[in-house]
């Protein structure tokens, strides 16, 4: 007892000597490493100098020393050198005019710098050697595709999409035929961190997954990781998709318009007080509905019916940022986006007059706050306060008025509501001691509101006097997560340079804490003849879960949070790869992967998601593994630009309640992928682009045998088949070319695009899904007797669909 | 405009050749490699003295049965009964061949223990042991005729009864009103479609863990002693209501209470091609099906 008693004093004593000691040594570090020899620091912005847009990931560099750093994700950057009565500074950035600056360095200098964008066919002056290479680059297992770039791939129905871009990219695979959804590294949909402006987007695609809810309009810069993440970076397993919002021209007015076969598309933007405070705003509408209703009305005519059928979806996104002082920036952006489905249908008869109204609607809103402020030239810090929601609304209405021409009524309501809401804060700060370190810490705060579920009912008969209403489901489930990081980017030598994080994370949900430390390094080490050899390692948590049915993005899919029963899903992967620039042009990567997963979530057989029950009941819980390699070779500058991606690759999934644990392959266990993209300015007023792809087909459940039974309550002869394994039989193997082509044409006011092009042009039939279907053997023989035959039926979506749109940008 | 007009007359090609009955392909392949193996069919009850066992055979996928006989005449059954061998094993020919009749030398009771062999050329040899599950007891059977009112409005009786056992317990339950089961109901919830048997009118338990409505599992952890409440239809125009509510609970085994679960799953996932797709649980050594037990009892009221 005494000792125990002595322990209570003693350790919050020993803990806070613990953390006074931490802390420092941790400024001691911080003021050794800001003041060997007698250096000074240049700091400030770079931006596009026609729209004063700021630019992300600009290489900024001294020549002289080889010192160098690049602009963080609010264009940024900080660098410290020393004394230099004279010096030069290099910006490179792609698709920008590489540019130096010569400055005196006695003192801390301010600097913004614009960039100007290369007009000409893609050929860029060298006017000094390029920084930007990425052999230089710690990180790993990243990509990043110009917005400029994805606008000029084919796309299906010359909707430009920027997750169907990165479906492109070596270690990612798309659900099925064209399908948004993205699976990173053998890892599942809900796997990937998709932000737009750092905001998570739950449902990140339209139409059943067919397009993704990124305007390629409204879009500045797009970037995937695929592994060896950051220690800024948590919350999911496999990928993050991080995508930015233009911000609005600072200098002038301009914009797009763009007229497509589904949809059309408006942006527009500019100053609101000049190089102050700009704005930026963006609208896409599919119009399928208003093409088609007047077939539909004729239709209802018909009938004797009236009302309306359609679908439509939109996207609203708008930006505004406003510039205090070279210290402050505040920027407000949203998203709204929705998809719609509805049936209203009313009988012209004026007694006993049914009425129907279906819809089924699902969208997202998300909005970010944003403070930038430069406490000094080392140091800037972004406080973000965010909000995501996504709802999924299906409303079911009908019954019927005047009944006996005694106006009254019966009516039958049954709702459906699902969907989650995030409303979190954080705060990043980015400090740059000196070359050698690039530091960031922050730590981040969301308040997860799920919605699993839930059924209202209604029904009422003013004849009988009858009213009734119910409402059934699951409550919201409240969880918190937290998370803290720290990372540097640390140059050891001239050759070794790493990034080493680490990631705290906790999340409270019904009571129970979980609580994770996930430690993230990346290392490169230049090797002779411009290779380098990089590596990595990172450990990730995920408290949050999709349930969903693989393969296809529905609004109905389901996310959930990790339970005091659901643990949260868990994640290592390592890696290691070579890259080299070969000349200036062309960049390649080669790099093998092994990810370990556990405590993954899928349904049980034959659960569904219209349920009432708690979703606990119908989900187990699994282990998996993903391994592969993959080569990337691109050439990013020039008349001819694109990239070359081959995957090799294994993804498997084990969960105990399925086949008695047995391993089976994960439905995107996909051997081989390959995808060519390219695209080639002919002239300034043409330009052609191409891309093709090929996968080992996907994995499917097919039964191999059957069996009859005798039931015995019921006494029938019933047939069941029998499913030797998991995803035991293979699709034919994914194949499609896209072409388009693009004429330009410089008017008065403004460019002027026209857009033809096709999709899957040669129409292989690549298969959706499969099926054994029974077929009549003699279907071809006139007056023959029916002979069943079973038989294997594949189902294909899309055969050659072209597309035309028009473009204007002013 | 020469590269125009070839690159858009190249579409327009493309176009309707590719149009041409695109979506639907049959598509050639070897069938799916598979062992064909034994299915064994048997129901008991406790209190049976005698037990019919069908047998077949599983097929490839592929296969027609119309041109492949799947019973099995003259196969070879090894029975035991509480590690007896049973020899009194008779093949019958009705309705069908593979029906076999095995004689039971007493009533079959709680704890009995079942083996059986089955051996048949070119086949794996298929072995299964099933138990006679033990009773739990239920008590407290109350059974309220105006129950209130379902979510979609109809009104309904409710049954609660308590459930003690020491082990994991599997059950069903049944509701008969009038000695007759009631196979659907009309807008109005008046029974409109009858049936002497089979078609259990089911009991919406509150439990979330019940299947179907009707598959009740106890499982070790819970309380040694649970209490179930659940609602079924209330009926009104059944002539005469002498007969009264039976309330019937089969108790089953493990195997069998699997069995059940994964065929109302296999029919949820049936026709969705989205659907993960189930198999039926067996606990048929190398082969398919089982012997499913039930101790029938139930409550009047």
């Amino acid at each position: 007892m005494t000792i125990a008693r002595y322990c209570i004093y003693i350790l919050p004593i020993v803990k806070k000597i613990f953390m006074y000691k931490f802390l420092f040594t941790f400024s001691i570090l911080l003021i050794s490493l800001q003041n060997y020899g007698q250096k000074f620091t240049i700091s400030g912005y770079v931006s596009d100098s026609a729209s004063s847009e700021k630019l992300i990931g600009v290489s900024v560099y001294h020549p002289a020393t080889g010192e160098g750093t690049i602009t963080n994700n609010f264009g940024f950057y900080s660098l410290t050198l020393d004394k230099k009565t004279e010096t030069t500074l290099v910006f490179d950035y792609i698709d920008y005019m590489l540019t130096t600056k010569k400055i005196k360095l006695t003192k801390a200098v301010q600097l913004n710098i614009d960039l100007q964008q290369t007009v000409s066919l893609g050929e860029v002056e060298i006017i000094a050697e390029k920084q930007k290479r990425i052999e230089n680059e710690t990180q790993m297992s990243v990509a990043e595709i110009s917005v400029s770039q994805i606008k000029k791939i084919p796309a299906l129905l010359g909707e430009v999409d920027v997750l169907k871009a990165l479906q492109l990219l070596p270690g990612v695979k798309t659900g099925g035929e064209g399908q948004s959804g993205i699976y990173v590294r053998g890892g599942g949909a809900d796997q990937n961190l998709i932000q737009l402006d750092g905001v998570p987007v739950y449902n990140a695609s339209h139409l059943f997954g067919f397009f993704s809810v990124f305007n390629s309009d409204a879009i500045k810069d797009v970037k995937l990781i695929k592994g060896g993440f950051p220690a800024r970076y948590g919350g999911r397993l496999s990928s993050v998709v991080d995508i930015n919002m233009k911000e609005g021209n600072m200098k002038k007015f301009g914009g797009s318009v763009n007229i497509g076969l589904i949809s059309s598309k408006l942006m527009l933007e500019g100053p609101i007080f000049k190089e102050k405070t700009s704005f930026m705003i963006s609208a896409r509408r599919t119009y399928i509905d208003v093409l088609a209703k007047p077939l539909i009305q004729q239709q209802f005519r018909e009938n004797e019916q009236e009302g309306g059928t359609g679908y439509y979806f939109y996207d609203l996104n708008f930006k505004v940022n406003h510039k205090f002082s070279n210290r402050d920036r505040l920027y407000f952006s949203i998203y709204n986006g929705t998809d719609k489905f509805y049936v209203n249908t009313k009988d012209k008869a004026t007694e006993n007059q049914d009425f129907n109204t279906t819809s089924l609607s699902w969208g997202n809103f998300t909005n970010a706050l944003r403070w930038n402020h430069i406490v000094n030239n080392k140091l800037f810090v972004n406080t973000t306060l965010t909000l995501s929601d996504y709802k999924l609304k299906t409303d079911f209405d009908f019954g019927t008025n005047n009944i006996d021409n005694k106006k009254n009524k019966e009516q039958i309501a049954l709702n459906y509501l699902s969907g989650i809401n995030d409303i979190g804060a954080k705060i990043d700060f980015d400090y740059v001691p000196n070359p050698s370190h690039f530091i960031k810490f922050g730590a981040n705060i969301i308040n997860h509101t799920f919605k699993p579920g839930k059924f209202f009912f209604y029904q009422e008969n003013t004849r009988d006097n009858y009213l009734f209403k119910d409402t059934v489901g699951q409550q919201n489930i409240k969880s918190m997560e937290y998370s803290a990081y720290a990372e540097d980017d640390w140059n050891i030598t001239s050759k070794l340079k790493i990034n080493a994080g680490l990631h705290l994370s906790l999340f409270n949900v019904d009571g129970k804490t979980y609580s994770s430390l996930q430690p993230r390094v990346s290392a490169r080490y230049l090797l002779p003849s411009s290779w380098s050899l990089k590596t990595s390692f990172a450990t990730m948590r995920q408290y949050i879960n999709l349930l969903a049915f693989e393969g296809i993005g529905l609004p109905t899919d389901l996310w959930v949070p990790s339970t005091a029963r659901i643990k949260p899903q868990d994640a290592w992967q390592g890696a290691v790869g070579l890259a080299k620039s070969i000349g200036d042009k062309y960049e390649l990567s080669i790099e093998g992967y092994y990810k370990k997963m556990k405590n993954l979530v899928a349904y049980k057989d034959g659960a569904g998601v219209f349920q009432t029950d708690d979703w606990q009941n119908r989900v187990v819980q699994g282990s998996g593994d993903a391994y592969g390699a993959e080569v990337f070779l691109q050439k990013k500058e020039g008349r001819l630009s694109g990239w070359v991606g081959y995957t090799l690759s294994w993804a498997n999934r084990s969960f105990p309640d399925i086949k008695n644990g047995e391993t089976f392959p994960y439905r995107f266990d996909r051997r081989h992928d390959i995808s060519i993209v390219g695209s080639y300015e002919i002239s300034k007023k043409v330009n052609i682009s191409g891309t093709w792809v090929y996968g080992t087909g996907n994995a499917v459940t097919l039964p191999t045998s059957k069996y009859r039974v005798v039931d015995g309550v019921n006494n029938f002869n019933q047939e069941f088949q029998v499913y030797d394994q998991r995803n035991n039989y293979r699709l034919a193997p994914y194949h499609r070319m896209d072409i388009g082509i693009n004429f330009v044409k410089q008017k008065k006011y403004g460019k002027r695009t026209f857009s033809f092009g096709a999709y899957n042009a040669y129409s292989n039939k690549n298969p959706f899904y499969i099926y054994v279907d029974t077929k009549n053997e003699n279907e071809n023989i006139p007056n023959s007797q029916y002979k069943p035959k079973k038989v294997l039926t594949q189902i294909s979506l899309f055969p050659i669909i072209p597309y035309v749109s028009w473009g204007y940008d002013f | 405009m020469k590269i125009i007009n070839k690159f858009l007359m190249l579409l327009c090609f493309f176009t309707f050749l590719g149009c041409e009955d695109f979506f639907e392909t049959t598509i050639e392949i070897d069938p799916p490699k598979y062992e064909p193996r034994i299915a064994i069919n048997s129901v008991v009850e406790n209190g049976d003295t005698e037990m019919i066992v069908v047998l077949t055979k599983s097929t490839g996928i592929l296969e027609i049965e119309d041109n492949i006989d799947i019973t099995l005449p003259g196969a070879k059954i090894d029975f035991k009964l509480n590690g007896v061998n049973i020899t009194t094993i008779q093949e019958r020919r009705f309705p069908a061949e593979g029906y076999y009749e095995i004689d039971l030398p007493s009533a079959l009771k709680v704890g009995d223990k079942i083996e059986m062999k089955v051996t048949y050329p070119n086949l794996p040899v298929a072995e299964v042991t099933s138990i006679i599950p033990a009773i739990p007891t239920i008590s407290n059977v109350k059974y309220q005729q105006d129950g209130g009112k379902n979510i979609d409005g109809s009104e309904v009786s409710k049954i609660t009864f308590d459930l003690t056992s020491d082990v994991a317990s599997y059950f069903r339950c049944d509701v008969k009103i009038n000695s007759i089961y009631c196979r659907s109901f009309d807008t109005k919830n008046m029974c409109s479609n009858y049936d002497t048997a089979n078609y259990a009118q089911p009991i919406e338990f509150t439990d979330p863990s019940v299947i179907d409505a009707t598959f009740v599992k106890k499982s070790a952890n819970d309380p040694r002693t649970k209490t179930y409440i659940g609602t079924t239809y209330r009926n009104f125009n059944i002539a005469g209501s002498s007969k009264g509510t039976e309330i019937e609970i089969y108790t089953l085994d493990e195997a069998t209470y699997n069995y059940e679960v994964s065929k109302f799953l296999y029919y949820q996932s049936t026709d969705n091609p989205f659907a993960t797709p189930v198999n039926i649980k067996s606990n048929v050594k190398n082969g398919y099906g089982g012997i499913q037990i039930y101790n029938k009892f139930s409550f009047k009221f």
